[in-house]
């Protein structure tokens, strides 16, 4: 499953690097191994909403720090098992 | 007005002692000579090529004198002509000025000189005895009037001993002296002279621009010396960030303890500041925006030629003498200047480095598209999120890069080494122009950087909001400017499309300074760096001091961490005295750069050609997708060969003074 974290100025300082540490610790914690394509991308053209845009298959996102988890567990998660 | 009334320099003799001061023209050459220090007239100046004085009554013979006794005190001992000779010329000289003989001895000191410059085995001894030759051979009877006349009248004289190689490096390494306990295998006692200055010798032994190599006269036999690669070799051999080096306890003289120092930003020059600041007992606090140190050198110098764990441990030597780190505290988000002061810091260093990539003002150019960044952003992104964190970066399949210094050499083949099929450099002017260092360059050739020169932005194409290309203009050299740089012309009508995913404008970096606008205190000049006196290194707000690339704008590692160290000095004077105390040392260096005398000094010593040392390299097919150290360091034997290329052009160079 496609996975793509905005590492960009503006979700940077949106916390771009708590999201992607916690989506890699929960994929590791779930052994999702290569069924888990996360990559990062330089803005996914949603800067004027407020948090972390992540992309899941087609469809952008937005996430902050503290629904990381929760958003990993309801979204991605699913997505990478139906996927699978 | 500098006057020379009487003194030979380079073979050519100057003689105005019959005139009167009105009647004579300022020398060519010797403007700044005036003073040495404010009210302290230079009267006499000795070196290598000669001696000129300004005062027709001083003291030829004391001035002479002090000057070989320096060369002495200076000589290593190698060679019985320096090591004896100029100890026999030294009690000679005594001998005159106390009476015990007279001009019947000027024949036998004559030949001892010529037999010290002529057979001596360095630079040091060659030239030490330039001057009194010159004294000897033009000006006799200024030496004979003083026969004799030990203490009527005191002299005031002040020695610096340095090469070409010291002088050009910002930070003046001792570096032949490193280069000398290498050959001896004195490896421990050859990264203490490195340590003298900056902490970051492994850093520095790997991404140092190398001032030193450029200055080296071996140039004019074969090739530059490799100190760089010696300083690494030196550095990696001797794993010196260990207890054993750095240690509170090691710190001897404590300052009280409300003398608290804040250092912000935890960059080489922040780093060398609270280096030498802990250094000299003080309680220091290290206060960085980012969550690791090393500012420019950890985010804009990629893993291959800087690994992360070499800055790491380097910048971990602030912490194991004492001093503290504190990640995440941003200057105007987190805390201001004021409230530094509020929590007990009494003096402030900043050292914010330049980290706002400059945009190149093109048409379509716009921040928030896809797949365009700065420079030092794709740099700091690529080293933050991929070689820290281990995530992959999608850039596309051809990526273009603008500019052409090491900033824009890092970006392209770290580009590369992120998996892009194709990446391009575009630089508008000639390859031989481009400011990156050459190795960079060739490095970035062998691994498949395709370049274009001659060729400059005129659009950035974007479609719905993400970079498709960019439109470019092919340019032609022009007239040398007043720096002698040839300018560029566009060549109306030959624009041409690069199409890309992904651009990065790497053309040079300013300073953030938002967060000092206001009621800080601080003066920003019109380039948007922070004004600084030059001799006190304050900013115009008391107690507040800068370096780096913040005052100087985008420069390099080593003069950032040069200037963290001078201005721990005068934070030092400040904080101990209330004013910043006047430094011969520096004094003398600018004299030598007046005079340029230090570059133009040939070579004399007996030398056989023996080719450098180069580094041995990963192959550019296996590196370029790699962040794996490219550069591999040099054995045992190899540092061995290299050190014992040098030549030690030492030189030795004194004032007379009125005080």
């Amino acid at each position: 499953m496609e996975v793509r974290v905005c590492i960009g100025d503006f979700c940077h300082l949106q916390g771009s690097e708590i999201v992607t540490r916690v989506f890699m610790e929960l994929a590791e914690q779930e052994q999702l191994g290569p069924l888990f394509d996360f990559k990062g991308v330089f803005c996914l053209g949603k800067c004027q909403e407020e948090g972390v845009s992540v992309r899941v298959g087609d469809r952008v996102h937005k996430v902050n720090r503290d629904n990381a988890e929760e958003f990993f567990r309801e979204v991605i998660l699913p997505a990478v098992r139906a996927k699978a | 007005m500098s006057v020379v009334r009487y003194g030979v320099w380079d073979r050519k003799v100057v003689d105005t002692r019959t005139l009167q001061y009105f009647e004579v023209d300022e020398t060519p050459g010797f403007e700044g000579f005036e003073e040495f220090d404010p009210g302290n007239r230079i009267r006499a100046f000795f070196g290598g090529k000669g001696f000129f004085s300004f005062d027709r009554d001083v003291d030829l013979l004391d001035g002479i004198r002090n000057y070989v006794a320096r060369a002495a005190s200076e000589s290593c001992g190698k060679c019985t002509p320096c090591r004896v000779g100029l100890q026999i010329l030294k009690q000679r000289l005594d001998d005159l000025m106390e009476g015990r003989s007279g001009q019947e001895s000027f024949e036998l000191i004559r030949t001892l000189a010529e037999q010290v410059r002529d057979t001596s085995l360095c630079g040091l001894g060659q030239t030490a005895t330039v001057a009194l030759l010159e004294i000897l051979k033009y000006f006799p009877d200024e030496l004979l009037r003083r026969v004799g006349k030990k203490g009527e009248e005191q002299q005031f004289c002040t020695s610096y001993v340095t090469a070409p190689c010291i002088e050009a490096c910002p930070a003046k390494v001792e570096v032949p002296e490193y280069i000398d306990y290498i050959k001896e295998g004195a490896f421990s006692h050859s990264v203490g002279v490195i340590l003298r200055k900056y902490p970051m010798a492994a850093t520095c032994g790997r991404v140092c621009v190398r001032f030193c190599e450029m200055a080296c006269r071996r140039t004019m036999v074969d090739g530059a010396v490799g100190i760089k690669i010696l300083k690494r070799f030196v550095a990696d051999k001797e794993r010196y960030v260990t207890d054993k080096w750095f240690s509170p306890a090691l710190i001897k003289k404590k300052k009280p303890e409300q003398l608290r120092v804040a250092v912000i930003g935890a960059g080489p020059a922040g780093i060398s500041a609270a280096y030498h600041l802990l250094l000299r007992g003080y309680q220091v606090d290290l206060l960085e925006a980012m969550t690791e140190g090393g500012g420019m050198a950890a985010v804009g110098i990629p893993e291959y030629r800087l690994p992360k764990g070499v800055l790491k441990l380097e910048v971990s030597i602030i912490t194991s003498l004492g001093g503290r780190i504190l990640y995440n505290k941003r200057m105007g988000h987190d805390y201001t200047l004021d409230d530094l002061f509020k929590q007990g810091y009494k003096a402030v260093f900043l050292g914010i480095g330049a980290h706002k990539g400059k945009a190149l003002e093109v048409p379509g150019e716009d921040r928030s598209v896809q797949g365009y960044l700065t420079g030092v952003r794709f740099l700091l992104y690529i080293n933050h999120y991929y070689i820290t964190m281990g995530l992959p970066v999608e850039l596309g399949k051809r990526v273009v890069i603008v500019g052409g210094g090491n900033v824009a050499m890092d970006c392209a083949r770290s580009a590369l080494r992120m998996g892009v099929e194709e990446v391009h450099l575009v630089y508008r002017r000639t390859r031989d122009e481009m400011p990156a260092d050459h190795e960079e360059i060739e490095a970035a050739e062998a691994e498949g950087i395709k370049f274009h020169f001659l060729s400059h932005p005129t659009r950035l194409a974007t479609e719905n909001g993400k970079v498709t290309g960019i439109e470019l203009i092919k340019m032609k050299l022009g007239e040398p400017d007043a720096k002698g740089r040839k300018t560029v012309l566009p060549e109306e009508g030959t624009n041409w499309f690069l199409p890309a995913d992904f651009v990065v404008v790497a053309i040079g970096q300013e300073v953030d300074n938002r967060f000092l606008k206001g009621d800080e205190g601080i003066k920003i000049n019109r380039y948007g760096l922070i004004e600084v006196d030059p001799n006190t290194r304050m900013t115009t707000r008391k107690g507040v001091f800068a370096g780096g690339d913040a005052v100087s704008g985008p420069a390099t590692l080593i003069e950032g961490m040069s200037q963290g160290e001078k201005a721990a000095a005068a934070m030092d004077d400040y904080l101990d005295h209330g004013w910043v105390r006047f430094n011969p040392k520096n004094r003398m260096s600018q004299l030598l750069d007046k005079l340029k005398d230090i570059d133009e000094m040939g070579i004399r010593a007996p030398v056989y050609s023996e080719y450098r040392i180069t580094a041995k390299e990963l192959d550019p097919e296996v590196r370029k997708r790699l962040f794996e150290e490219v550069e591999k360091p040099i054995t045992q034997e190899e540092a061995y060969r290299e050190a014992n290329r040098c030549m030690r052009c030492y030189r030795v160079y004194s004032v007379v003074t009125e005080r």
